[in-house]
This record gives C-alpha cells, structure tokens and sequence, in this order.
C-alpha cells in the first residue's frame, strides 16, 4: 500500500510541470507530445456483474497527428454481493486512432491494446461464510479494444471518457453467487488449470490529462 | 451541520456584490495552498468525520488548476473506521474572469487508506470525488475559500463492505503566490 501511495504522490509534481516555459504550445506539431494524467477506471460486466471502483494513472505519447499511445496503471476494487471481494491491477498499453480532425472542442477515437494483470478474490467473514477464508488469485494477459473522446478543456488540458471492452486470456477465477436455503454464498474456483481460459469486462474510465513537454 | 454550512455560504456569496475590482489576482501562474480541518458526514450513516486538509493548486490558465488535496483522518469515537487518509489529484474549472470572487468546480480521482477500527491490516481503496466551492481572493497573498465535496468509495477487506461515501466540507484562510510576472 505504501507504495502504491507514493506512486500516487509522483503524479503530484505534475503542477510543478504545468509551467509555461516547458510547456508544448498549440502551434507546435502533434507527435512527440508527452502527457501525464490520473484517472477513474469503472468495470461492469464482468462475470459477477458488479461495479468495480479503480483508481490510475497513465502517460501518453503521441507518434504522429493521428496516431497517440497511452501506458496505463489501474487498481479496481469490486464487492461481490457482500460476500467477496475481488481486485484487480492492470498495466498495460493502448493505441489511440483518430478518425477525424484531431485538433477541435471534441476528439473521438478508438483504440486497442494490451494488458496485464493480477487479479486476486477473497472471501470476508460473515456468519454464513466456510472457514477458512478462502483466497484465489492469477496473472493473466488482456486485449482490449474501445472508443473515447477527449474533451480539450484548453491547449494543454484534456479530459477523456473512453469505454473498452478487455478480455483477459489465462486462468479465470470464477466467482459465483447462489441462494442455498435462503442463505446467500458464493464460490470461486480458479478455472483453466491445464488450458486456456477467456473472461471479459467492460471497462469506462475518465481520465484528466496535461500536456507536460514536446519530446521531439 | 449542513444548517450552518448553508448559512456560511450565504453570508460568503455577499462577496460577490463587492468584490469587482481591476486588481485582478487569478492570473495564469498563481500558486495557491492551504491547510485547514475537513467536516464529513457520511451519506450511509449517521457519522460524523474529521480531516485535517491540504491542498496545493496551480493556476495553468486563469480559468482552469490542476489541483492536489490531502485528508489526514482524524478518528472520534463515533467512527466505525481508525484509518481513513485520503489523497486526491485532478483539475477545476473556475469561473469568473473579472472579480476576485471566483466560483469553481472539478474532479479529482483518489485513493484512500482505509482500516477497520480493531483490525491491522490496511486497504488501499480507489476514490471517485466531485468538488466545488468557491476562493474570494482578498489579496495579493492570500485568500478566503470554502470547499465542498462528494467523495464515493467502498472499503473492502475481509470482514462487510463498508461504504466511505460523504460530502465534505473545509473552509477558512490560504495563500497564493504569482509564478509568473504580468505580462
């Protein structure tokens, strides 16, 4: 924990790097942008069809006036009916097309990638819960694909909304709820030992970014 | 609480009928701090929560910050959670150009670090907030604020979930710095 909070304490010195001598100006070309932002990541659907709540950050690299790249970190927090928890912690890396003008109020684009992942469910104490606690964990690798917009606020400031759905190819951990004589209790097993597994969720996350230096 | 909240904000939003003044000091450039006590009430229970709250926000035009808060959780007795700090980075959108009387409001994805009361092990729990308010720039230096926010989050561990969801609010005296000469 302790380091993921310092992780979150480097995104801060992005005020310092906000001033106006480092930072790209519109009239400059698109590629070689850098930018840094943090961002909130929602996930639904997913087999347990509850909302997981994360929290990230990311950079981006453009490559050319059409072609942008962004590097994500993600840790997503889901209840499962009270009866589980489930997290999740992506890194992973997206390219972002745009099909129109990419300088206006409005940029949509899409954009596809890859991911890797930790995902870990556990079971909480209730007094209906088999003891011991039992806890599940896997890596496993995703690809995702969606669609975004950014929101230009001003020429260094964005905010974008996308939406992706990821699937994620290794070993699921299913988690599953029931009511068994009125009680409600979950399951989870780790599927796909000998083979390969395919578990996917769609993914909406709103990110604010700044525009920090223009790298060639 | 929320009484004496709205009573606050009333007797602040008379500012904004004197406050019109050529000496305008949100610039591009300014620098603005401060460090006070947060009020939360729970939006899931009848709970109360105290914060002491900094922030650091950077005016990259004269309508638009990136910010930085912090909340040092402060446990009283009522409080089902003993840890509870927070930390939050995002931007605000401010609106006025012509007063130093400047409403604002943003958002700022967070994490917190969350503790039972009676457990030892902390969770680290991702944040959704909202924030608005307003800063009544008195002066060169300093200025007056008040600062509301929603903040919506789940502790999960290994015992219930535990809603964090709240509205907040800090008020009181900071500081601003110019960065940058005037054009």
């Amino acid at each position: 924990m302790t380091r993921i909070l310092l992780i979150v304490s480097f995104l801060f010195p992005m005020m310092l790097f906000a001033q106006e001598d480092m930072r790209p100006s519109g009239a400059k070309k698109a590629s070689g942008m850098f930018e840094l932002g943090v961002r909130n990541t929602f996930s639904t659907f997913g087999a347990t069809e509850n909302l997981g709540v994360g929290f990230g950050g990311q950079f981006r690299i453009r490559v050319s006036n059409r072609i942008n790249t962004e590097w994500f970190a993600d840790f997503i927090n889901e209840d499962i009916d009270g009866l589980a928890t489930r997290n999740d912690y992506h890194i992973g890396w997206s390219v972002m097309i745009y099909p129109f003008k990419d300088k206006a109020k409005l940029v949509p684009y899409v954009l596809a990638g890859h991911c890797f992942d930790y995902t870990k469910v556990r079971t909480i104490y209730t007094i209906y819960a088999s003891y011991p606690l039992q806890t599940v964990s896997r890596l496993s690798s995703a690809t995702q694909v969606g669609i975004g917009t950014h929101i230009n606020l001003s020429e260094i400031v964005d905010i974008s909304l996308s939406s992706q759905y990821m699937i994620h190819l290794g070993s699921d951990v299913h988690a599953e709820t029931h009511e068994h004589n009125g009680v409600k209790e979950v399951h989870i097993a780790k599927e796909g030992h000998s083979g390969f597994s395919l578990e996917g969720h769609l993914l909406f996350t709103l990110s604010v970014n700044f525009k920090i230096a223009q790298l060639w | 609480m929320v009484k004496k909240a709205l009573v606050i904000v009333l007797v602040f939003c008379g500012m904004n009928l004197f406050s019109q003044t050529s000496d305008l000091v949100v610039k591009e450039g300014l620098l603005r701090f401060q460090g006070t006590i947060g009020m939360g009430k729970s939006t899931d229970r009848n709970e109360n929560n105290i914060f002491l709250h900094g922030n650091l926000e950077y005016f990259i035009h004269s309508f638009l910050t990136t910010r930085g808060d912090t909340y040092f959780f402060l446990k009283n007795e009522e409080n089902s959670l003993d840890v509870n700090h927070q930390l939050f980075a995002g931007i605000a959108y401010h609106f006025s150009k012509k007063s130093n009387f400047v409403p604002y409001i943003g958002v700022q994805p967070g994490l917190a670090a969350t503790r039972y009361d009676g457990t030892s092990k902390t969770e680290v729990t991702p944040l959704v907030s909202v924030i608005g308010g307003f800063n009544y720039f008195a002066a060169k230096w300093f200025h007056l604020f008040i600062d509301a926010r929603f903040v919506s989050g789940e502790h999960l561990s290994n015992l219930p979930p535990y809603p964090i969801n709240e509205i907040r609010l800090s008020f009181g005296l900071g500081f601003n710095i110019a960065t940058k000469k005037n054009k």
